[in-house]
């Protein structure tokens, strides 16, 4: 908790000192938002509802993933590529902390000062967007909030495994790349699991993808029973296990092969 | 020194670039795999687009005109990609480190040396292959009518686009030399990727103004839609000659004032 503290007090400090870069790009970043708006709004014109959702829903939807997009801790890839090309990462393994909570540590403490800062903006949207829906009910919201959760350790267990790349291929950028393409659609960023053929959804459904962009939007908006958000509780608890096991047995293996040249 | 001994520094340079690239073949094997995966998922996502709301047009466009448009932009995006786009993230890099007076110092011109630094030739070559491919079939399967002259046009609106989006990105290169840190202006031309695309008249009239005059991307790209509806084209070309004109302009200046401030950080 020292350490989590510790960090996300320099990341708020790092940002305050970048404050005008971050204002300008949220600025554009919701004129970007505001946009797509009214390409979803031609698409429905005329209807009512497209694939259960109604026009307002979708909008809140794609509020909701501007919101959980600042939860996912991208850049954790890049500092540990970094570290290991650099070979920063023997300052941690040197000191007397777990270098793999560290990483853990300094991607939570990151995901924590980008939630924070865009919070505020994020209401101001929520207050400009006409169609911006409350959720179903409290323990919805309740839910929501468990979920963005398991959405934050779930990406950094993910981002954390193709970072762990790094130990045995030089340069990985086009990983990352390919990754983050890749989750766009299949985590429902780009367009709701739901508007996908059936098949395609349900198979998602049992990945771990969708907890990092689909499940909070789909359980806010009330798209799953209770009994469906039971069972997505379950499955992404098992996928949380079985990342974190191979995590740390990758993580030791490279660690095990890592070769480091300093002056 | 003359043209030929800058073609030939320059072929020097893409050779090292690509031997560089071929080193590399897991990232080299991922990059090209990433390109086929973002022009599938564009396809889907212009297929969902219209299929989930069973919608037959965008904006007065059907989703053949709309994957033609998709298709020309991801051409352009691939000869961006391959020449442009990380040389002008390596000057950015270079000016934080103080490391380009390694460029400026040498006996040639330094922005030529600081435009052809990194050229990435794989990954957009797939992306230049499947574009042709998928734009082959639309045209065979009668899907889309294209005239000579529409082409010519077309290939015409395609070179000014690749310019304005050269002149725009420089524009956002050159202000780290007077801001350390100011990714905005990158982060919002490539977020307004995504919108030109699409018919610009599904967007309100002052969305329209800002992104054909203020922050000009709908001239990239997008005027395909007005050759498409068979607008007057001399009217379009001459609207991006005048836009590519005055961006370029300020692109060039800033540029010119920035490497001016440069400092060297040794």
């Amino acid at each position: 908790m020292k350490l989590f503290l510790r960090l996300l007090n320099l990341k708020i400090q790092q940002r305050m000192m970048y404050r005008y870069d971050f204002l300008l790009g949220f600025v554009f970043m919701a004129i970007s938002f505001f946009v797509m708006i009214f390409l979803w709004k031609a698409i429905y014109q005329g209807r009512e509802v497209m694939s259960g959702f109604s026009f307002d829903e979708l909008i809140t939807y794609f509020i909701l993933m501007e919101l959980f997009d600042n939860l996912a801790p991208i850049r954790v890839f890049r500092i540990l590529k970094e570290d290991v090309k650099q070979g920063f990462i023997s300052t941690y393994l040197l000191k007397p902390v777990n270098s793999l909570r560290y990483y853990c540590t300094e991607g939570i403490s990151n995901s924590a000062s980008r939630f924070l800062f865009y919070l505020l903006p994020f209401l101001v949207i929520y207050v400009s967007v006409k169609s911006f829906i409350a959720p179903v009910s409290i323990l919805n919201l309740a839910l929501t909030f468990l979920m963005s959760i398991i959405a934050i350790i779930m990406s950094i267990l993910l981002y954390l495994l193709l970072g762990c790349s790094t130990f045995w291929i030089v340069e990985n950028g086009n990983i990352n790349w390919a990754f983050n393409f890749f989750l766009t659609f299949v985590a429902g960023r780009l367009i709701p699991i739901q508007f996908l053929p059936n098949w395609l959804s349900s198979f998602l459904s049992y990945t771990p993808f969708i907890s990092l962009y689909n499940l909070p939007g789909s359980i806010y908006l009330g798209k799953l029973s209770m009994v469906e958000i039971g069972i997505q509780f379950l499955i992404q608890g098992t996928w949380i296990a079985v990342l974190t096991t191979a995590l740390i047995i990758i993580w030791n293996r490279g660690i095990n092969r890592l070769e480091l040249v300093s002056g | 020194m003359n043209l030929k001994k800058y073609f030939k520094v320059g072929a020097r340079l893409m050779k090292a670039n690509v031997m560089t690239e071929m080193i590399y073949r897991a990232n080299f094997f991922f990059g090209s795999f990433t390109t086929v995966m973002y022009f599938v998922i564009q396809l889907v996502y212009i297929y969902y687009l219209f299929e989930s709301g069973g919608a037959t047009e965008i904006g007065g466009f059907s989703r053949e005109e709309v994957y033609f448009v998709m298709v020309c932009h991801q051409l352009v995006m691939a000869i961006f990609f391959a020449f442009i786009i990380d040389n002008l993230s390596s000057i950015i890099e270079k000016a934080h480190k103080g490391q380009l007076d390694f460029l400026m110092l040498k006996p040639i011109r330094p922005t030529f040396l600081m435009f052809n630094q990194e050229t990435r030739l794989f990954g957009p070559l797939s992306m230049l292959i499947y574009s042709v491919m998928t734009m082959a079939a639309l045209l065979y399967r009668g899907n889309i009518i294209i005239e000579p002259s529409m082409f010519w046009m077309i290939i015409l609106i395609m070179v000014l686009s690749i310019i304005l989006m050269h002149s725009l990105y420089l524009i956002g290169t050159s202000v780290f030399f007077w801001y350390n840190e100011f990714w905005a202006l990158w982060d919002v031309i490539h977020e307004f990727q995504e919108i030109v695309k699409y018919p610009k008249s599904v967007y309100p009239a002052i969305m329209r103004f800002v992104l054909l005059f203020i922050l000009p991307m709908f001239n990239i790209i997008n005027p395909i839609y007005g050759i498409l509806r068979h607008e007057p084209s001399w009217g379009i070309i001459l609207n991006l000659l005048i836009v590519n004109i005055i961006f370029g302009g300020i692109a060039w200046t800033m540029w010119i004032y920035g490497l001016r401030r440069y400092s060297s950080a040794a």
